[in-house]
């Protein structure tokens, strides 16, 4: 049996880490392809309940990534956003969701290094973990049984 | 059929239990778990709350489930494929201690669901479903049933409605033809007896009104401004739908994985502000009050007219669960003397 | 009680307002909430211990649209839930007049906010012993035992709604729950669905829960909902110092931040 590949969901802000994606490819710098990059204006429009979203979508794990503090295109979406993390790790912490399999990131629109990295070993991290099941099994129990 | 009247010993109702879980079928009895007593399924008498007086929810989840399935999709590179739902596996369910008035609630849910087409889904469940009723020993403060038509010791919608006459003693009256396939089954657990009066084992609800009055009340109370007074502290939940033996409004939803999908029905209240809300923006039930209105006259006005049954059965169950204590037989006495 | 009434009948003998909202005698033992218009009907108001319902909700439903001036008898969550309410530019201190009473029913006269706030400021703060002996109790769970244990546990939701339809918190014109295009979170009650809808609920009270206690006390099926935003209001004391009801010009913790908050989780 090939070896398990993990799922991976990353939310990104257009400004950033967004273009930091772009110029870790346009720097030829190889990275996992498991990934599956989603777009938004700012972090500060990355709702938490498209985390459980992907979750229940069958990711295995999920990377959110903005701006550096006080780089946001917006002053300070990424800030709020910071907040919003920090409360909502603590309630999927309380309610049994991973929060192993969410990582967040800052990572600027020079740091294609930087992103190629963060990626890498979000994948080593998640193929450690395995499958994430409860949350996806839940979802989709109503659709397939 | 004509009401056969027998004796069943409380050790006998046991063993009944139990034979009835070893053929296969589904025993639902109110079971206290939590602090809060509701239908759950059994296989031994030892489990049951006969003490309550109602279960916060009624019985009405055995054939009208929160959420069911109605049909499945799936897109294939050729053509999709849809699957009904198979109404034959259902299993044969017999919800046992549910009291006179739940029993009572199966009648106009069934009128509901036959109105014009016979829902399929329902019916293939009633069919399946044998109701074994006890009568109320006692009554609370929220109980009305005697002023809707019911009573304590009510037949009606029962297969076999069991009246404690004593401590080890029910006495049983046998309603229709499911309730006698069971005596059929057990007639050695079932002990002859004459008739007995059951008055003097029965609770005593005073009755307050009567639904036919309300009905006739309501032919001119549309435009009152009673339904703004009654309903000033209504929150707006939805939680006397939900536990009403009678209310049958429901939602079709679907939801769907990839090339997957289901269709199921879910319960809606007409409490909610979406429950009415077209496309356009427009809704003809902006306000709580009108929804308020809404429900009394479904129930005591809509429904008398089209399916010749009142939607009410005097369980109290809506007061019990509001939050805000909106008391139905306070308000509906209220109607009835205005 | 007394000194309540004779307060509630002058505000109303001398138009300074058109309406009280306080507590009538319900079924039975019960207290229902009521609404009186006329000096006369305040002969029926009450108050006892069994006055929890959190009265502050009624200032964001219909029946208060169209009156200009409220009086509310408010113990301390009341009196939390309308600063709170008033730091989220929902009600104006000219609108409402806030008679305080104490939990044991002691009267405490007419506060405006600035009384309101030094009154709230007084009260017990933070989580209860039981509460907190639950929330370390499900924390010590197993994670996937956790998780279990609130599916169980939201299984038994029918989504009635009364937990939000009775959160003074809850004031959305539209809430999140009713996006239906596409479908947001399920409509169903089925598990997904439920846990979804807490999880939802959960954070979106975040930094705003007074801990009034009104959703669980509203839950026909007596979930333990409430534990959720607790957690989270302790949560938020400890990393923001920040909480909810005692200051009407409050920055709720979710929509204000700090250069220094934390960041030791990311990247």
């Amino acid at each position: 049996m090939s070896e398990f590949e993990p799922k991976i969901v990353a939310f990104v802000c257009n400004w950033c880490t967004y273009a930091g994606a772009d110029l870790t490819g346009t720097s030829r710098i190889k990275y996992s392809s498991n990934v599956r990059i989603v777009r938004f204006p700012c972090t500060g429009r990355i709702d938490y309940m498209l985390l459980t979203k992907a979750f229940a979508g069958g990711a295995d794990g999920i990377i959110v990534s903005g701006c550096h503090p006080n780089d946001c295109h917006y002053t300070s979406g990424n800030f709020y956003a910071r907040r919003r993390w920090m409360v909502f790790r603590r309630l999927c912490d309380f309610m049994g969701i991973d929060t192993r399999r969410i990582i967040f990131s800052w990572v600027s629109a020079a740091e294609g290094a930087k992103w190629a990295q963060i990626v890498n070993s979000a994948n080593e991290e998640f193929k450690k973990l395995g499958p994430y099941e409860n949350y996806h099994k839940l979802s989709t129990q109503e659709i397939f049984e | 059929m004509e009401i056969v009247n027998k004796l069943l010993d409380k050790s006998a109702l046991s063993a009944l239990i139990e034979r009835l879980s070893k053929s296969g079928k589904e025993v639902y009895a109110p079971v206290k778990e939590n602090g809060i007593t509701d239908f759950a399924k059994i296989d031994t008498i030892d489990t049951i709350d006969f003490d309550c007086i109602t279960t916060i929810q009624s019985a009405k989840s055995l054939v009208f489930p929160r959420v069911e399935n109605i049909l499945s999709y799936k897109k294939t590179s050729e053509d999709i494929v849809v699957k009904n739902v198979d109404i034959t596996a259902f299993p044969e369910v017999v919800a046992l201690g549910t009291r006179p008035c739940d029993a009572a609630g199966f009648i106009p849910l069934d009128a509901i669901f036959c109105t014009d087409n016979a829902d399929e889904i329902f019916n293939a469940r009633l069919k399946k479903l044998t109701i074994i009723s006890i009568s109320c020993k006692k009554a609370d403060e929220y109980c009305f049933c005697t002023s809707v038509n019911g009573n304590p010791g009510n037949t009606a919608g029962s297969d076999i409605l069991l009246t404690e006459i004593s401590d080890s003693t029910y006495f049983a009256e046998i309603v229709s033809e499911k309730g006698k396939a069971i005596f059929d089954a057990n007639t050695d657990l079932f002990k002859e007896t004459a008739a007995i009066d059951k008055t003097p084992h029965l609770a005593e609800v005073k009755q307050e009104f009567t639904a036919e009055a309300i009905n006739e009340k309501l032919n001119t109370l549309f435009e009152s401004d009673i339904w703004d007074k009654q309903s000033m502290r209504c929150v707006g939940c939805g939680a006397c739908a939900y536990v009403c033996p009678a209310c049958g409004c429901f939602d079709i939803q679907d939801e769907n994985k990839g090339n997957k999908g289901i269709r199921h029905r879910c319960w809606d209240s007409c409490g909610f502000g979406l429950f009415t809300l077209h496309t356009s923006g427009h809704n003809p039930r902006e306000k709580q009050s009108q929804r308020w209105r809404q429900r009394i006259f479904h129930k005591f006005s809509y429904q008398p007219v089209q399916q010749k049954q009142f939607g009410c059965v005097g369980c109290g169950r809506c007061s019990r669960a509001c939050p805000a204590d909106m008391n139905i037989a306070e308000h509906l006495k209220e109607i009835a003397v205005n | 009680m007394e000194e309540i009434k004779k307060i509630a009948k002058q505000l109303l003998s001398e138009n300074k307002v058109q309406m009280v909202i306080g507590f009538e005698k319900g079924t039975a033992n019960k207290v229902r909430p009521a609404f009186f218009t006329k000096p006369d009907d305040v002969e029926k108001l009450i108050y006892n211990e069994a006055c929890i319902h959190n009265l502050a909700l009624y200032l964001k439903k219909d029946i208060c649209h169209h009156v200009s001036n409220v009086a509310i008898v408010a113990n301390p969550n009341v009196v939390r839930s309308i600063i709170q309410l008033a730091s989220e530019n929902q009600v104006k201190e000219e609108k409402v007049t806030i008679i305080g009473i104490s939990f044991e029913g002691k009267s405490i006269g007419i506060l405006d906010f600035k009384a309101a706030e030094e009154f709230a400021k007084t009260q017990p703060k933070g989580l209860k012993p039981e509460d907190r002996a639950f929330i370390e109790k499900v924390q010590a769970m197993p994670m996937e035992e956790r998780f279990n244990y609130w599916v169980e546990t939201f299984s038994t939701c029918v989504k009635c709604y009364a937990c939000r339809a009775s959160c003074p918190m809850c004031y959305c014109g539209k809430c999140n729950v009713e996006t239906n295009n596409p479908q947001w979170i399920p409509v169903a009650s089925h598990k997904y669905g439920n846990l979804e809808w807490h999880i939802m609920r959960a954070m979106h009270l975040a930094g705003r829960c007074i801990n009034c206690g009104e959703c669980t006390r509203a839950c026909p099926v007596d979930i333990p909902l409430n534990m959720l935003s607790y957690m989270l209001t302790d949560f938020v004391m400890d990393e923001f110092h920040a909480e909810a009801g005692l200051s009407a010009t409050y920055a709720p913790a979710l929509s204000s931040y700090t250069n220094i908050d934390k960041e030791n989780f990311i990247k």
